[in-house]
């Protein structure tokens, strides 16, 4: 059968194009020997190269790094995200659990990598589009009826984000602001204006369409931005643990609002 | 019990799960501790069976036998999922190189969280079930005409029928003779029996056997979970299984366990083009 042919030709046998490591010799990776040919490669040049299997220059690496360190660095152990790594700190577990268990739970709804990839998805799906010769506010309308939001517009707590402007000029000084889709997120946040709908560009917006400009697939971005908020995690972690065991925001038994049935006999 | 005004407006948790009364002498420690209303430590204790008890942390509501029998039935049979299933190879791998305890569970929870004999498939599967229920005509058609997204996710779209083994040959005898059994222990309207009646039809249409995923959300769906409870309760479940299997390999050490050290076949290795070159 096809089904067990398949697990028969791959027992004891990987056929990959990414990579392996020779110990003692040499590491491949993407058909490149990683120690000369990729050895002027950033770490972040790396990963890039690693991940679509394209060279990427050192102003668009930067920018990536950027769009790490201003949207998704933040050492805020509010952030839910960051919260995970201070509890683990305060509790005492290790740095590498606490990071680990913190961009598990970055894979979220309302924050992090749903809203990060999302947003790229929108654009690419808004400019197929426009491309077929459909208006901008019909689109718009026509996805916030279908999916009740739009991924990079609207932010929880505060709808005013404060990173947009530092990432913009960031990517001006690098001067990679004026691509097709960097354009569009405005446009898109105008229409939203004039149709009176109020949500806000937020940086995962701008994050998008700067990478979009870069030609990053879906798959690539996601898999690119899975470790985008480790740092604040690392940093979250640290502050905890280096402070009393048990201290971070501890919670009194009446800070619970039980709303459940009333007690009774087992 | 506590009200919000009590609190000088500081930030609160709502539950209908938990609720705990402090010690005199200290507002941080419980003095009692009730889940769904009844006294864990004062009452609970001793009377509920680990079934039981599950069951009223998920439902809110002491199970009937029936109901108490089925889930630690379904406990027993994917508590351990085999030595070579990926969830466990993957805590296994954890237990070789000497990483932490956690990390052999958060590995054996990451990788059975997939779409291929995974918890996700399990929701994917109980969403089959709550769409199509018994209804043979509606299960053809979802095998056939499978939902589609329009939207990019971080979850991928399953490659296969939630419940059907894409790799399988037939259905396996363990699968068998659990769905066997709980059928046996379900009653004559349940799910797990129409699935046992029907098994070889859906296997025709899906050209694929029944496998673990598909007999447990018939379980789960059987005890009325929702498809993100039995998504929890298949990762929750399946971590004995992870947990002893990385210590077992912890003690054995990594020369005994499988390196594949032939294993890795480099298409585009710079030094063999050359050589062909």
């Amino acid at each position: 059968m096809k089904s067990i042919k398949e697990l028969i030709d791959a027992e004891e046998c990987w056929k990959t194009n990414m990579g392996a490591s020779f110990p003692g010799e040499r590491v491949v990776l993407r058909g490149k020997d990683l120690f000369s040919e990729l050895k002027n490669l950033s770490w972040m040049q790396m990963l890039l190269y690693g991940i679509t299997g394209r060279e990427f220059s050192a102003e668009e690496s930067k920018l990536i790094e950027q769009i790490w360190k201003i949207g998704a660095s933040y050492p805020d152990p509010r952030i839910w995200n960051n919260r995970v790594s201070s509890l683990a700190g305060t509790v005492r577990s290790t740095a590498t659990l606490s990071v680990g268990a913190s961009i598990a739970v970055s894979e979220a709804k309302i924050y992090g990598q749903r809203p990060v990839i999302g947003s790229l998805d929108l654009f690419y799906r808004v400019q197929a589009k426009l491309d077929n010769g459909e208006k901008l506010n019909n689109i718009l309308q026509n996805e916030l009826s279908v999916y009740r939001s739009l991924p990079g517009f609207g932010r929880p707590i505060e709808q005013q984000d404060e990173r947009l402007q530092p990432l913009l000029n960031c990517a001006k000084n690098l001067q990679l602001s004026d691509g097709k889709y960097v354009k569009l997120v405005y446009e898109v946040e105008r229409a939203l204006h004039k149709l009176n709908i109020r949500f806000k560009m937020n940086v995962a917006a701008l994050a998008a369409a700067l990478v979009a400009d870069l030609r990053l697939s879906t798959e690539e971005y996601k898999n690119l931005m899975c470790i985008c908020f480790s740092a604040g995690n690392i940093f979250c972690y640290l502050d905890a643990s280096r402070k009393k065991e048990g201290t971070f925001f501890p919670l009194r038994c009446d800070r619970i609002i039980y709303e459940g049935v009333d007690l009774r006999q087992w | 019990m506590s009200t919000e005004t009590d609190k000088n407006k500081k930030e609160v948790i709502h539950t209908k799960i938990w609720w705990e009364e402090p010690e005199k002498d200290n507002p941080f420690a419980a003095k009692k501790c009730y889940c769904a209303g009844f006294d864990v430590y004062g009452d609970l204790l001793g009377k509920a069976s680990w079934a039981e008890y599950l069951y009223l942390l998920f439902k809110l509501e002491k199970p009937n036998k029936a109901q108490a029998n089925l889930l630690e039935t379904i406990a027993v049979a994917i508590a351990n999922p085999g030595i070579r299933d990926h969830s466990v190879r993957a805590a296994m791998n954890a237990g070789v190189g000497g990483s932490t305890a956690a990390s052999a569970l958060m590995a054996g929870l990451a990788v059975g969280a997939g779409q291929y004999c995974g918890a996700r498939e399990v929701l994917l599967a109980m969403q089959i079930w709550e769409d199509c229920e018994q209804d043979l005509e509606k299960w053809e058609n979802r095998i056939i005409n499978p939902p589609t997204e329009e939207r990019i996710d971080t979850w991928a779209p399953i490659e296969h029928t939630p419940g059907f083994d894409p790799h399988g040959a037939s259905c396996p005898t363990p699968v068998r003779q659990t769905l066997n059994y709980l059928g046996e222990i379900s009653g004559p309207s349940s799910n797990l029996v129409w699935l046992k009646e029907n098994r070889q039809i859906l296997e025709r249409h899906s050209n694929k056997p029944l496998t673990f995923v598909g007999v447990i959300s018939a379980a789960l769906c059987d005890l009325d979970f929702s498809p993100e409870q039995g998504e929890m309760l298949y990762l929750l479940l399946r971590l004995p299984g992870a947990a002893v299997h990385a210590l077992e390999q912890r003690r054995y050490g990594w020369r005994k366990y499988p390196f594949f050290i032939k294993g890795v076949d480099l298409l585009n290795d710079p030094i063999s083009i050359k050589k062909k070159i």
